[in-house]
């Protein structure tokens, strides 16, 4: 076979935007991979500016419609941090209900519908459902889990509404969490089973190693706050992430690589949260993870899909929890005086790190904006393990090469459409 | 599954795209959960990149009008989208827009605002006197402006899908509701199609099915717009005569009044009724009418309250506005 080729995939499908991989292969050797994200910028930073501070959650949730309550929680955390808005703790016990909600419908979608086709050497989950329905119908109640919880905190599940800086519209009454918790009961059930079934997927062999990045907090594990910790290191304030972190525009793809200064790539999502703090896990999580074959360390991308499955099993624990302690706060929201001035705010979207800095002027405007998605952050990552994935597989078939990498790529849940970034520069280019 | 029931071959082909898009839409349906296992055994999906392993080709291969119909969603801002939006037109017997983005422009198509920022500004927040009933004052203004408001680069723009190809049905949302989801697709595989061009969904106002309609005022009292990080907003009440800014007079109604259930006011994802022809402007009017006052000045000076009028009156419809009609024609 020719020694020269190059694989193209012009369309990624399963992955959750609009993207197209690029291999070339010389003389037997990988030279160059090229994730190429050809959504173009959409202008969410640039519009920002001029909107009121208080319109960021709502706006931002329509960057993606996979991850809503990521961008509302970073965005609010955010605003409240310019204002100096101190909040509730049901009021933070509440965000983070609808948190996990989002972490279980999100993880159930890619782990059940995008995924677990790649390990049953199926097409789709719509061919998947043809011979397994019941695995696809766990996937979708599972989900529905997550949505409905979702629902019942912010009135849908794809832009929720209800959050607002300073609190909620409306919070729950106890009663109103009675339902959604049988619910959540047979979710936590049935991210046991996933846990265990994805357990028994075969992976390839192969590690890498990564630096991880994600939030560590001291009590729980860190979806909605934290510090931002690293296994080389990295222990800083959210708002010193642009001291340490770099973007740079990669000329062949519309969305900006995120790098760590000095060192490069890195890793965010279920995997690096998964590393950073499984101590923090709830105990029936972590045993779920030890039955699945998973220890404390994971670094094999493949098996993401068996973190994701505990991430879920977590998720429906610290929901029950949540609901069970849950005492309505006297008041849904407090108010809040805008003033001018920079407020930081990251939070564990299902991908991982979502990192928004505004600042605003003393009339509530926003002057400048700045977000960093998950993928975008990724992005760097991706291609070093497409390169490093590759190599020894070249003498593949063209077709089956192929699909191991559009595989590889799936491993990351890479939601293309919201690793797309503003860029000014990219104006004119069409 | 239920696919015993017709031999694939009649069973009618359907297919889902994404423009410049959240995946919300797409989301939303898959969120159909039981239900999107009916619609599955009831059609073929031919094309669905977000689920399916289908390439372009696959649909370039087709015959024109193969397609029964194609739910496209996301605003068109690339020549991709765009050729994507033309090639399904052409194999589709029906193509609808799905979702505001594709509807009206959406949250994205606030985009347009870029750069002509203070323009808009002066337009709006500056200006409030020009406003009339009709809520042409985008419309007078841009003209005045004329120039000014000429776009530097055609695909610099977000379109609304009907801006680049004909569309035979809509629906609004962002993103859509399962009611009117699923009312859709049953009415589209009943083969009674309504009227070409509707928008799929209740053609009345927003407050017609509000839950707190009845505590509407004929006419406004409070004498200034309050902003909701200001207040507690009782739970009640009609939001606009609490002072907050309801987008339910202008808005078409089909959501059940899902955000005002959730006491939010409503910002307008449902776009306008069919007698509307700029959800902004008509909001402005609707809002101006029932201020408790005919004294223009007075009229003014609380609408020049609303902090930043496009974001609030056209979050979703901007670029099918006629303030971004009139910089077309301008351009
Ligand atoms: S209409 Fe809303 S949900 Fe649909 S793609 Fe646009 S932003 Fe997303
Ligand atoms: S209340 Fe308004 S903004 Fe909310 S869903 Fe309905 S139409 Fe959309």
């Amino acid at each position: 076979m020719s020694r020269t080729r190059t694989i193209k995939v012009d369309y990624l499908a399963r992955v959750e935007g609009e993207g197209a991989m690029y291999v070339r292969v010389r003389g037997g050797r990988v030279t160059d991979v090229q994730l190429r994200i050809f959504e173009p910028p959409r202008f969410f930073e640039g519009f920002l500016r001029g909107r009121r501070f208080s319109e960021a959650p709502d706006i931002t949730a329509r960057i993606c419609g996979i991850c809503p309550v990521a961008y509302q929680m970073s965005a609010v955390q955010a605003m409240e941090d310019v204002c100096a808005v101190p909040v509730d703790p049901q009021v933070r016990a509440l965000r983070r209900l609808l948190y996990c909600g989002e972490w279980i419908e999100s993880h159930a979608l890619h782990i059940y519908l995008l995924h677990a086709p790649d390990f049953l050497g199926y097409e789709s989950a719509v061919h998947l459902a043809k011979d397994h329905p019941a695995i696809v119908e766990r996937g979708l109640r599972l989900k529905k889990a997550g949505n409905d919880l979702m629902t019942l905190l912010g009135g849908r599940a794809v832009h929720p509404i209800n959050v607002r800086v300073g609190g909620f519209y409306r919070v729950p009454t106890r009663r109103e969490l009675v339902p959604v918790t049988e619910q959540l009961k047979w979710a936590r059930d049935a991210a046991l089973e996933t846990a265990r079934w994805t357990g028994t997927l075969e992976f390839p062999h192969y590690e890498q190693d990564y630096e991880f990045v994600a939030l560590s907090h001291p009590d729980e594990y860190a979806i909605t706050e934290g510090r931002l910790v690293s296994n080389q290191g990295l222990d800083i304030a959210v708002r010193e992430y642009e001291e340490h972190f770099v973007e740079e525009h990669i000329p062949y793809s519309n969305a900006l690589h995120s790098s760590l200064k000095d060192r490069g790539a890195y890793l965010v999502g279920p995997l690096a949260r998964y590393n950073l703090n499984f101590d923090r896990l709830s105990p029936l999580a972590r045993e779920a993870a030890r039955a699945a074959g998973l220890g404390p360390t994971c670094r094999n991308p493949f098996q993401s899909i068996v973190v994701r499955s505990v991430e879920i099993l977590y998720a429906c624990d610290e929901a029950l929890r949540l609901i069970a302690q849950y005492v309505p706060p006297e008041r849904p929201s407090v108010e809040v005086v805008p003033r001018a001035g920079t407020g930081y705010g990251c939070t564990e979207a299902p991908r991982g790190i979502l990192y928004h800095r505004y600042t605003v002027d003393d009339a509530g405007f926003i002057t400048d904006a700045k977000i960093v998605p998950p993928t975008a952050q990724n992005q760097k990552a991706i291609e070093a393990d497409l390169r490093a994935f590759v190599d020894p597989r070249i003498d593949l078939p063209e077709e089956t090469l192929t699909w191991q990498c559009e595989q590889a790529i799936r491993n990351y849940d890479p939601c293309i459409s919201c690793a797309t970034h503003f860029l000014a520069l990219r104006v004119d280019r069409e | 599954m239920a696919d015993t029931a017709a031999p694939a071959a009649v069973k009618p082909k359907v297919a889902f795209y994404w423009c410049a898009s959240c995946g919300g839409c797409e989301e939303a349906v898959v969120d159909l959960a039981e239900a999107i296992l009916d619609v599955v055994g009831a059609v073929d999906i031919a094309f669905w990149p977000v689920a399916l392993d289908f390439k372009r080709h696959d649909v370039e291969a087709m015959d024109d009008g193969a397609l029964l119909a194609s739910f496209v969603n996301g605003a068109i801002r690339t020549t991709e989208q765009a050729e994507m939006a033309l090639l399904l037109r052409q194999k589709s017997q029906l193509l609808i827009a799905f979702g505001a983005c594709a509807h009206l422009g959406g949250i994205p198509g606030l985009a347009n605002l870029w750069d002509r920022e203070s323009i808009f500004r002066q337009v709006y927040a500056e200006s409030p006197s020009t406003v009339n009933p009709e809520g042409t004052l985008p419309q007078t203004r841009s003209e005045e402006d004329g120039r000014r408001l000429t776009l530097p680069g055609f695909y610099d723009t977000v379109r609304s899908l009907d801006q680049v190809v004909p569309v035979d049905y809509y629906l609004p949302g962002c993103p859509p509701t399962p009611k009117i989801i699923v009312q859709a697709v049953q009415t589209l595989l009943s083969g009674a199609l309504p009227p070409q061009g509707m928008v799929l969904a209740p053609d009345r106002a927003l407050c017609d099915e509000c839950p707190r309609k009845d505590t509407r005022p004929e006419k406004l009292t409070t004498s200034e717009f309050k902003r909701p990080h200001q207040v507690l907003i009782d739970e009640t009440t009609c939001l606009l005569a609490q002072g907050l800014l309801c987008m339910g007079p202008a808005t078409r109604a089909g959501c059940e009044a899902l955000c005002v259930r959730g006491n939010m006011p409503c910002s307008g994802c449902f776009g306008p009724t069919s007698r509307v022809r700029d959800h902004g402007g008509k909001a402005l009017s609707a809002i101006a009418s029932i201020v408790a006052s005919n004294d223009t000045g007075e009229i003014e000076r609380i609408l020049a309250q609303v902090p930043d009028p496009i974001g609030t009156l056209y979050r979703y419809s901007l670029p099918s506005s006629l303030l971004r009609r009139r910089r077309r024609e301008a351009a």
